[in-house]
């Protein structure tokens, strides 16, 4: 096999057995890999209702076919499992080594099942497979775990490990690659902590074989040239997301004061993109990649000067900056690391701080009930004490750590109207009341509140598609859905196909150069609408329907105050309509389940993966 | 002689360099098998290693078998007479003497003929052959 590997690798880590699965090439032409392949084995080896935190949950890390080759953006891994914060399907992205090492190792994908029995690093070398003892640094914080990981041997390993947050089972738990790059959404930390796993390390030393290898090289150049000839490459090049600051901010769509307002006024000039430009030491690629997009940054002033990490990437400055109402980046960057060395997701903590500041301000919380802590917006040192609870489910932090949901269901008194999440994921950085298609796409998103599945914005705010209304968006939601779909299942990260920019249909060609598949962008887009109703399959056997696709009160019933979107309200109705169109699209029922024509359609049978 | 040259301050260590060389010297993805490294390092990445083209090489002199010759490019390796002992890797002090993970031969960057393909790749111009 071109390309793939063909194998999965399965480990059943409470009878420390392996096994090789072979993934037929019928299945793989069929879901391609990464999100596509992920749906369909999850699917086929999840038991339904299981707790995700329990040894039945199974955690999978997957690569594509243009994994660790030269394809632009081929450095990802994809982690799929049951969201223990959502208790839906989980597909979580990061890049780091390990992602093309799982190849050279010899295998598309790992499988864990079951519990180890005691805390432990998972080793694969080859064809080697170990469980080794964990208890050196079971408890230490993610960045010290993976130095002594990586101390190890003398080579280079692909590495993935959880801190603190991921140990204490924190819903909201991060999973790190590399230090800095994380698999945050969704809780995947946890699922891993459950596992007993503190981290897992891969090295290969095979070869990827490669359908067409002297062509995929000779693909490089003009992938340069589009790059140099595109200003919006540029830009991404020299800034890195904080540009997208500058865009979401005068959008009127920047998450400010938990969502109260989309404009932190003035804030280009200290979170946005020449502020962090100031900051920045060093641009940093991921594996293969032309465009180098992220920035390590050490803050030059501030109360927290000198604190150095990579990023923050924009989320980061949204909800741990603006939507905490803080200014000085310096205590942005120290937020950052501090949620990366305890393995923790940023978006997530931004919301949930957040939403305890607003709790506080309108007096719903009293300083007794955060544990002595004042909870202003703007009060940074604060926000960094209640991150370090959140990862040691201390005090107040063991309530934070099941999410923003959770925390208001506990405190009731129509705080509800505020929580910002969706199928109790919180919100990314983008206020869907200045762009309404965001608002369906969040709702539609499988794994809850995302903006990498489909963003509306991109249009909605940079193009010529009207923001405020419903109009017509459910199909630019599925459109932009199917797109990222194949990106993430090929699998690739979605910036060089926006800022290179690198069509599907090179991309196509890319697959074809790796694998000798020939498939066409329509064939590509009819396989993401089949993987779309695959994974919508999964959620609703999990008992998801139309009633958990929802929007925050606050998102269908008050208007945002300022900006461009001020006054403009989207609606219960209007926002149910946008639903039921994206529904009929998909070919699912009124109730959001997928019709039995549907399943025929894209020829979705069940059970393939289920003796595994 | 012309040699390979590191800008260390505009590598971002995307490792395109092992890539490319690795398809340019052996058809293959693999960059284990690759004459030139990027060294990992956080969170300021790493630059690559290559081979310097030491006018007195460490490597050679280390080379109980002569098996380390120069020709009118560069340095390179006569696997005629190379028995793997790796006394070249160890005597190198640059590390920039590297092991084929497919067949444990030691390798050095042999300059492409002239046409260093992993300079011709690098995206940021963090290498430069002059």
């Amino acid at each position: 096999m071109k390309g793939y590997l063909g194998k999965l690798l399965k480990i059943n880590l409470t009878t420390c057995e392996h096994e090789e699965i072979v993934l037929p090439e019928k299945t793989l032409k069929k879901y391609i890999g990464g999100r596509g392949l992920g749906a369909k084995l999850l699917y086929d080896m999840l038991k339904p209702g299981v707790d995700p935190l329990s040894e039945d949950n199974v955690f999978i890390v997957l690569t594509g076919p243009l994994t660790g080759t030269l394809a632009p953006g081929g450095s990802k891994y994809v982690v799929i499992t049951k969201s223990p914060a959502t208790g839906a399907f989980l597909d979580s992205y990061s890049s780091g080594i390990i992602a093309p090492e799982i190849k050279f190792a010899g295998y598309d994908g790992i499988a864990l099942t079951g519990k180890a029995k005691e805390p432990s690093i998972l080793k694969i070398y080859n064809k080697e497979v170990e469980l080794i003892s964990a208890k050196d640094i079971w408890g230490k914080d993610a960045f010290e775990a993976e130095t002594k990981m990586k101390e190890m041997f003398n080579e280079k390993w692909g590495t993935m490990v959880i801190g603190p947050a991921g140990e204490n089972l924190v819903k909201i738990a991060s999973i790190n690659s590399d230090y800095y790059r994380q698999a945050a959404r969704g809780g995947g930390g946890a699922v891993l902590g459950s596992k007993n796993i503190k981290g897992i390390m891969v090295r290969g030393t095979n070869e990827i074989k490669i359908n067409n290898v002297k062509q995929m090289l000779a693909m490089q150049e003009p992938a340069y040239k589009k790059l140099k000839d595109s200003q919006i490459g540029q830009v991404r090049m020299k800034y890195g997301t904080p540009f997208t600051l500058d865009i979401t901010n005068s959008a009127g769509m920047l998450p400010t004061y938990n969502f109260q307002t989309g404009v932190f006024k003035g804030a280009e000039d200290f979170l946005g993109a020449e502020a962090v430009y100031d900051n920045i030491i060093a641009d940093r690629a991921c594996y293969g990649c032309m465009l180098a997009c992220s920035k390590v940054v050490k803050a030059k002033k501030g109360e927290f000067i000198g604190e150095v990490v990579e990023g923050p990437e924009y989320e980061t400055l949204g909800l741990l900056g603006s939507n905490l109402g803080i200014k000085d980046l310096s205590s942005v960057v120290l937020s950052n690391k501090l949620c990366d060395k305890l393995g923790l997701d940023t978006i997530s903590v931004g919301n949930v701080i957040g939403f305890i500041m607003e709790c506080y301000e309108k007096g719903l919380l009293k300083k007794e009930d955060i544990d002595g802590l004042e909870m202003e917006f703007g009060n940074s040192k604060n926000a960094h004490i209640l991150i370090k609870k959140i990862a040691y489910r201390e005090g107040i932090g063991n309530l934070l750590a099941e999410g923003v949901a959770a925390v208001a269901k506990k405190i009731k008194k129509g705080t509800e109207k505020f929580a910002m999440h969706s199928k109790k994921l919180e919100f990314p950085a983008y206020d869907p009341r200045a762009a309404f298609g965001a608002a369906l796409a969040y709702a539609v998103s499988p794994r809850g509140a995302c903006h990498r599945r489909a963003w509306p914005p991109a249009i909605e705010v940079l193009g010529n598609i009207p923001p405020f209304t419903v109009e017509g968006k459910a199909e630019i939601v599925k459109d932009m859905f199917d797109e990222n779909t194949i990106y993430h299942s090929l699998l690739v990260c979605d910036f060089p196909g926006k800022f290179i920019p690198i069509t599907i249909e090179d991309y196509s060609k890319y697959l074809e150069i790796c694998t000798g598949f020939n498939f066409t962008e329509k064939d590509l887009y009819f396989i993401a609408e089949r993987i779309e109703t695959q994974i919508r399959l999964f959620n609703v056997r999990e008992g998801f329907s139309r009633k958990d696709d929802s929007m925050p009160y606050r998102i269908t019933n008050e208007p945002l105050p300022e900006g461009p979107p001020a006054g403009k309200i989207i609606g219960k109705e209007n926002f149910e309509k946008m639903l039921t169109e994206y529904y009929s699209i998909r070919g699912w029922d009124e109730s959001g389940i997928p019709k039995s024509e549907t399943l025929k359609k894209y020829g979705i049978e069940v059970g393939d993966f289920l003796d595994v | 002689m012309s040699k390979i040259k590191v800008n260390s301050n505009k590598c971002t260590g995307c490792m395109i360099c092992e890539l490319v060389c690795s398809i340019a010297k052996n058809e293959e993805v693999n960059p284990k098998r690759a004459r030139i490294r990027v060294k990992e390092a956080f969170p300021i990445p790493g630059s690559p290693v290559v081979c310097s083209q030491c006018k007195k090489p460490l490597c050679r002199e280390g080379c109980p078998v002569n098996a380390i010759e120069i020709n009118d490019v560069s340095i390179t390796i006569n696997y005629d007479k190379c028995t793997k002992c790796m006394k070249c890797v160890k005597a190198c002090p640059f590390n920039a003497v590297f092991i084929d993970v497919k067949d444990g031969k030691p390798i050095i960057c042999d300059l492409c003929n002239g046409d260093p393909q992993c300079v011709k790749y690098c995206p940021k111009g963090a290498l430069t052959y002059k």
